[in-house]
């Protein structure tokens, strides 16, 4: 009927449909979301593990202590600085082959020694802001140790770590 | 007396030639009528049939039709069939606008016939065979596409556009930085030995509260995990040795491949733990367990693993045994 009637018809899609389904994906997407982008480092390739209990959320103040033995010729670190190969030649220099080294969230590898100057700082800082003089805080620390990672260096890390004062620890497995 | 009019003109808006049928006292008013409509009259022709139709409060769509209203009579825009006698005009009004074509020869109707409601007087409304069995009473309801869309009715249109733009940028925002949730890891709670000194020292000051203490466990059963001291492979594990009241070595068959063998030594291990925590009897099984320096976490935590399997799930990792 509107043949050549010079008519503008204007084609409205049904938008309100599209929105029910976009508005439906973005819910989901906010709700799966996680912003904790847990200090976990990716090169860490934890040992397997059946009986293994579940995390628990609720411990909101952990901190995450990888630890994993170091080697140029690893190709997990080959793959890891595969953009700055200079970083790497960097860490040679600093490590030995096979000397284990520890990654926290926002510092540089570091090795036991220097991790135990940091763990005391944070130590220090942990008690000064609880504003009391003890000893323990309730800091859970994480250990994810690399599968390659001698047990005296795991144990040395541990031990390290409840002499400071941290008394809850946790080991990170794989579960399969 | 009003007389009908065969007028066949063009419509400067739409650039078709409609034939109309329309009511006028003579051609002059017609003419007068369809020019007030914007048509231009190209040909007029008296029709000696007499009006017919008559649509009452009908819903004008067309120009042809407003016409009708703007005179206030009961004119309708209906097709005229090409078969129709051509009437001579009538001597009072002769024709004011010749006919560009003979009538005879005028073309199968284009007349865009209203979609008003049908009238409440069907009777003598010449339809033509071909639009007998078409739409030519289309339900009263139906609108005009595109008209009535946003009637003015007060009825509130939310623009949602800007809004589904915004909601795209979320969408793909929490879709880039969406991950999974890491389900796949799981975790072994663990205690140390106590520090050398402390355990009864922090056990006997009161103002220490329950952090203070070093957590523990004393359990009588010991688990060892002996190196392979193979430097083909560095870090594996070979013989595990378990004491609780009698002392057990697990070591693999001699001969076996270097994983059949730990994997038997774990599976015998597993066993043995089982037979033991039947054997205690104890609601909380735990045990202290010990390995060599060099061995792999991986064995430490396998065995770990196959003791927890055996429900002792409190486990005190002792300093690493000399070797």
């Amino acid at each position: 009927m509107n043949s050549g009637s010079g008519e503008a018809h204007v084609v409205e899609p049904n938008l309100i449909s599209l929105l029910d389904l976009v508005m439906q994906l973005l819910m989901f997407f906010i709700m799966c979301v996680t912003f904790v982008t847990d200090q976990a480092a990716a090169e860490i390739s934890l040992p397997d593990s059946q009986a293994a209990a579940p995390i628990e959320d609720k411990d909101t103040n952990v901190q995450i202590v990888n630890i994993r033995p170091f080697n140029t010729n690893d190709p997990a670190l080959i793959a890891k600085y595969s953009g700055n190969p200079k970083y790497l030649e960097e860490m040679g220099k600093r490590f030995l082959p096979g000397q284990v080294y520890v990654i926290v969230s926002g510092q540089d590898p570091m090795s036991i020694g220097s991790f135990r100057n940091w763990l005391r700082d944070q130590h220090t800082r942990a008690t000064m802001a609880m504003g009391l003089e003890k000893k323990a805080v309730d800091t859970t620390i994480i250990i994810r140790a690399h599968r390659d990672t001698d047990y005296k260096d795991v144990y040395s890390v541990l031990e390290l770590c409840r002499n400071q004062g941290y008394n809850q620890l946790v080991v990170r497995v794989l579960k399969v | 007396m009003n007389q009908q009019f065969k007028v066949r003109c063009f419509d400067a808006k739409t650039g078709t030639h409609p034939e109309l049928l329309l009511l006028g006292e003579n051609e002059a008013s017609v003419i007068a009528l369809a020019e007030q409509a914007g048509l231009t009259v190209t040909g007029i022709e008296a029709v000696v049939a007499q009006v017919a139709v008559v649509v009452p409060g009908s819903t004008p769509v067309h120009p042809q039709v407003m016409v009708a209203q703007v005179v206030k009579a009961p004119i309708v825009a209906q097709p005229v069939a090409p078969s129709q006698p051509a009437k001579p005009p009538s001597p009072k009004a002769p024709i004011a606008v010749p006919l560009a074509t003979p009538v005879g020869s005028v073309a199968p109707l284009v007349i865009p016939v209203s979609k008003s409601p049908a009238p409440s007087n069907p009777v003598q409304r010449p339809v033509s065979p071909a639009t007998k069995t078409g739409d030519i009473s289309p339900p009263p309801k139906r609108k005009k596409h595109g008209e009535n869309l946003f009637p003015p009715t007060g009825e509130v249109v939310i623009n949602v556009v800007p809004m589904l733009d915004m909601t795209f940028q979320l969408l793909f925002f929490f879709i880039i930085t969406f991950q999974a949730p890491t389900g796949l890891e799981a975790q072994i709670p663990l205690v140390l030995p106590p520090p050398e000194g402390q355990q009864e020292a922090a056990k006997d000051k009161k103002d220490k509260t329950d952090k203070d203490i070093v957590p523990t466990i004393d359990s009588d059963v010991i688990v060892e995990v002996k190196s392979l001291n193979n430097p083909q492979y560095p870090g594996e594990m070979g013989e595990v040795e378990v004491s609780a009241l009698a002392k057990e070595i697990i070591r693999p068959t001699p001969g076996k491949s270097l994983e059949d063998g730990r994997n038997e030594v774990l599976v015998r291990l597993g066993e043995a733990m089982k037979q033991m925590a039947q054997d205690l009897k104890k609601d909380k099984l735990s045990l202290r367990l010990k390995a060599d320096p060099g061995v792999k976490w991986e064995r430490v935590i396998q065995v770990a693993d196959t003791c927890r399997q055996a429900k002792f799930l409190g486990i005190r990792f002792e300093k690493p045994g000399g070797s």
